[in-house]
């Protein structure tokens, strides 16, 4: 056994200088937070310790050039205790030096420090990504989301794209709405109702940029000149799923997209569920539009209700599997969610236009108004009256109506056509104008 | 200067489904007993040499000394199978003087494959063979009497039925006046005829499918009709059914294990009418010669069901083979190919089908053949709607993400998908209607009902066809530019199809499907003018994916 050896590899950083000069500001950060999150990856190195490192040392920006004896003696100068410090045997303590020993991982950590190599790897990746306004956050800066801080296992660097990280921290309430990714009319209807009036008030709409209902939000809120911020699973230049890419570029230039992950990271399956925690740590308020029985919101509500967030969520047919998930939340014990109305009162929110008087009762009372019915034969009626408790496919709405199969064909298509049904999984359902 | 010993019968090979005709001339010369033949004969051509010695023998003739050679002419065709026996043994007859031809010297076409007793055995083919003997001027024919009825189906010709080596020799002797009587009367006789006692009595021998044809169809389609009569429930597939064998329209069947696509598909020869002389005639030689057809068959009549198992090999869907051997495809020809469990097909296998689908026909193109074969038939898919199956189920089991449900079905190419006009959606039967499933019910009523709507549907397509001057074809068949024209659908209610399919996102050929298969529906109500509820139900059967 050798006994623990000061002399450590220490990287000269000086030729870094020069080069750094052809980046901005936004870029040299943005490297050095890559390179320092990608080194904790492959140290597995735990979040806590990351943590720890980033708040001795003020920030990503400042380890770049750090040498390891530097690092070690601003932690020590930071911990009362000994193990605080650090997590494995690089302890500087004078009484301890002599009993510890170097540890494999310790020399893997010492080299890959000092190597240039990932320096310059990371360098050659920033460049790639200049001409986007990608740009990196860790726990010192100052846009950092506050509400982030308070949960447990935040990340220690965040990347976004986007302007929107001063209004997202500015703001007096932040809405994280999401739901099912195989939304029926209704909760197509309840999400847009609810998306379109907080839209128009001093608020940020977040949700997580998947298919179905979140993509919904996000698309709601830019119709309604609102602000909306994504957090998505893999990096934000990764488009996923791909039809949303609209839909992502215009959040990049209108509001923000958050991610975990440095730039060029693709999804993976447990990325979603952490994605999760950040959805509903950033925000002050979660609501559910629609959520059958198993659903990964219902994972984002779980971490809403381990962070001490308000969670919402809108009640639907009890007949229906669809609505299964979100009548379990209220039974849980989250808030029953009628009306936007219900937050804005709450959270006092100001209008975002103050000219612009909405007027809010008669929308909702417009969307609670039954359609029209004027123009519809009897029988069409009668389908209609068949699916207005629960869905029904074609041969239950056969079997309810008695009449026969190519006429009730006929009959559903042409409701189809006039927009007052729409089908689903072989299922159809009534639409709400 | 030595005496000529030299006789010539001619016969008929098979090459894929045609008949090509053979000379065959037999040459007696001086020298050491040797018997060879020449001319490509593959192994069973070589082995008939010891049939044809021992059949000459126990039918009572000689066997001629010397230095015996047969050549079978064009000889560079390569010939196959045991349909030469019989004129074989005929040429050795007369090369010996044992035989003389009567006198008219009318050519006489001679197949069949001879027993050692000297019987004649029924072939695969002789429809094929009969057909082309014909077209070649050739009206008599030797046949073996268990081919006698499908031999007969190629009118204008004039099949003498044999069971004997002796029979055939004497039908040969006679004018051309008398064979006919001769054939009848060697016929009643058969036992006499061979000429000695047949030692072994036991025939072991049967023919690969012995049983009649004509029989089996007819019970599959008693079977149909009973099974389409005891459906309970699934109305709606059952409309769908009807809708695709009315206008010949290829059909998807999307639905949970255990909902009856199967059984539904099979019902479906009940209710497609009976082919015409020229159809079934066609289809008899696709499938006689494949050896499909059994002893005693005349024309088949019903229209074939092929329903392969998903590991079904190109080869196997589309024809070949080191001598032409037609595909299911060409079996199917103006019958049904129901391919059960369509995801599971190999997807070069379903791609093959695209041609065939296209044009009717299937062109095969090995490096000693080119071969172009009939291959008009009704597309019958059955496929789970996703991979567990339950996704059109009310009860919401499925647990399929919506990427896994579309590349389910991406497992089917696009242009096979596009080419199925009708996508028929099933579920479950409901607790109710599961007690009548198992009753089987004994009236036929309904199923002869369909059956009759179904030809009734396809005479009035033929008429409108005949009006406009076209060759008749289904709705299904009718090509893009010929829609507006010939189906005359009036201008409003082509501007609503065209709405409605904007509004459900229809590609072009989504449009002109759901126009076809309203006038096979208008056709089937007896309507003449596509009116928009007709439209509203052709619309029903479009191929749902789902949106974002």
């Amino acid at each position: 056994m050798k006994p623990y050896n000061t002399d450590y590899i220490e990287a000269d950083n000086s030729k870094y200088s020069a080069v750094l000069g052809d980046f901005s500001s936004q870029d040299i950060k943005l490297a050095k937070s890559i390179w320092f999150v990608e080194l904790c990856r492959q140290l597995h190195m735990p979040n806590r310790l990351q943590l720890r490192i980033l708040r001795c040392c003020g920030g990503s920006a400042n380890l770049w050039s750090c040498s390891i004896k530097q690092i070690i003696a601003r932690i020590c100068a930071f911990s009362t205790r000994c193990q605080d410090c650090f997590y494995h045997n690089i302890c500087m303590e004078p009484d301890n030096r002599e009993t510890r020993f170097i540890s494999n991982r310790d020399k893997d950590f010492y080299s890959m420090w000092a190597d240039n190599a990932h320096r310059d790897q990371v360098l050659e990746q920033v460049r790639r990504y200049q001409n986007r306004n990608i740009f990196a956050l860790d726990i010192t800066d100052g846009l950092y989301p506050q509400s982030l801080i308070n949960i447990s296992g935040y990340p220690a660097v965040i990347f976004c794209e986007g302007d929107g990280m001063r209004y997202l921290r500015e703001t007096p309430l932040r809405v994280t709405i999401v739901g099912t990714r195989e939304p029926t009319p209704y909760g197509i209807k309840a999400t847009e109702i609810i998306t379109r009036v907080l839209a128009a008030y001093d608020c940020a709409i977040i949700s997580g940029l998947a298919k179905g209902v979140d993509a919904l939000v996000h698309k709601t809120t830019l119709e309604n000149g609102g602000f909306t911020a994504a957090v998505t699973a893999g990096s934000t230049d990764i488009y996923y799923p791909y039809q949303n890419k609209l839909i992502q570029q215009e959040i990049a230039e209108k509001g923000v997209i958050i991610s975990e992950h440095p730039p060029g990271t693709k999804p993976v399956k447990y990325f979603f569920p952490a994605r999760n925690r950040i959805l509903s740590g950033i925000a002050d308020v979660v609501v559910v539009t629609e959520s059958p029985k198993h659903s990964g919101t219902l994972i984002t509500t779980s971490f809403a209700t381990d962070q001490n967030r308000e969670v919402y969520a809108v009640p639907g047919n009890i007949i229906q599997a669809t609505s299964r998930g979100c009548n379990r939340l209220i039974i849980d014990g989250a808030a029953l969610l009628d009306d936007p109305a219900q937050i804005i009162d709450r959270y006092g929110l100001q209008l975002r236009n103050k000219h612009n008087i909405l007027p809010q009762d008669d929308q909702l009372k417009s969307h609670r108004s039954q359609p029209k019915n004027d123009n519809l034969t009897e029988q069409e009626l009668m389908i209609l009256a068949c699916l207005s408790s629960y869905a029904m496919n074609m041969d239950q709405i056969t079997s309810a109506v008695k009449m026969p199969v190519d006429k009730v064909a006929s009959l559903v298509t042409g409701l189809e056509l006039k927009n007052r049904i729409r089908r689903s999984k072989g299922q159809y359902f009534l639409t709400y104008e | 200067m030595q005496e000529v010993k030299y006789g010539r019968v001619i016969s008929c090979a098979l090459n894929g489904i045609n008949g090509i005709l053979i000379e065959i001339e037999v040459s007696l010369l001086a020298g050491m007993p040797h018997f060879e033949i020449v001319g490509l004969g593959d192994c069973a051509v070589r082995e008939s040499r010891n049939r044809v010695y021992a059949a000459i023998k126990n039918s009572g003739y000689n066997f001629p000394q010397g230095r015996l050679t047969a050549s079978y002419a064009p000889a560079w065709l390569k010939k196959e199978g045991t349909g030469f026996d019989l004129a074989l043994a005929l040429a050795i007859l007369i090369a010996s003087r044992q035989l003389k031809i009567g006198p008219d010297k009318q050519p006489v076409c001679v197949i069949g494959e001879l027993s050692l007793t000297g019987e004649v055995k029924p072939l695969p083919g002789v429809i094929c063979r009969v057909g082309a003997c014909v077209s070649k001027g050739i009206e008599q024919m030797i046949v073996p009497a268990q081919n006698y009825n499908e031999a007969a189906g190629i009118s204008s010709s004039k099949p003498y039925p044999v069971r004997s080596l002796r029979a055939a020799a004497a039908i040969l002797a006679r004018n051309i006046d008398q064979r006919e009587d001769t054939a009848n009367k060697m016929l009643l006789d058969h036992s006499k005829d061979t000429g000695h006692t047949i030692i072994c009595n036991n025939h072991f021998y049967q023919h690969t499918s012995s049983k009649s044809v004509n029989a089996a169809e007819d019970h599959v389609y008693e079977d149909a009709l009973l099974q389409f009569s005891s459906i309970a429930g699934q109305q709606r597939a059952l409309r769908g059914l009807i809708l695709s064998a009315a206008g010949w329209h290829h059909s998807l069947m999307l639905g949970s294990p255990g909902c009856g696509k199967t059984t539904l598909a099979r019902c479906l020869p009940a209710l497609l009418p009976d082919m015409e002389t020229d159809e079934a005639r066609e289809v008899t030689m696709i499938r006689s010669s494949a050896g499909l057809t059994g002893e005693n068959d005349s024309l088949i009549k019903k229209r074939p069901f092929e329903a392969p198992h998903h590991t079904a090999s190109r080869g196997a869907m589309i024809g070949g083979g080191n001598s032409p051997y037609p595909g299911l495809c060409t079996l199917a020809h103006q019958g049904i190919l129901f391919l059960d469990e369509l995801t599971h097909f190999a997807s070069d296998v379903l791609d093959s089908l695209r041609q065939p689908l296209e044009q009717g026909v299937v062109n095969i193109s090995r490096f000693n053949y080119r071969i172009s074969w009939p291959a008009d038939f009704l597309l019958v898919g059955a496929a789970n709607p996703c991979q567990c199956g339950n996704l059109l189920e009310p009860d919401g089991k499925c647990r399929c993400s919506s990427e896994s449900v579309s590349r389910h079905l991406n497992r089917i190419s696009g242009p096979l998908l596009d080419r199925m006009d009708l996508t028929i959606e099933m579920t479950r039967l409901k607790t109710d209607e599961l007690p009548n499933s198992v009753s089987r019910q004994l009236s036929i009523e309904p199923a002869l009902i369909a059956r009759q709507a179904v030809a009734n549907c396809w005479q009035r397509q033929r008429e409108r066809c005949l009006e406009h001057g076209v060759e008749p074809v289904h709705n299904g068949r009718v090509s893009g530019r010929d829609i507006a024209d010939l189906f005359e659908i009036s201008q409003e209610i082509l501007q609503y199809t065209a709405n409605a399919s904007d509004l459900l996102n229809l590609s072009a050929r989504g449009y002109i499907k759901a126009l076809k298969l309203a006038r096979t529906i208008a056709d089937l109500e007896n309507d003449e003018l596509i009116k928009q509820e007709h439209i509203n139900e052709a619309l029903q059967y479009r191929l749902y994916r789902s949106r974002q």
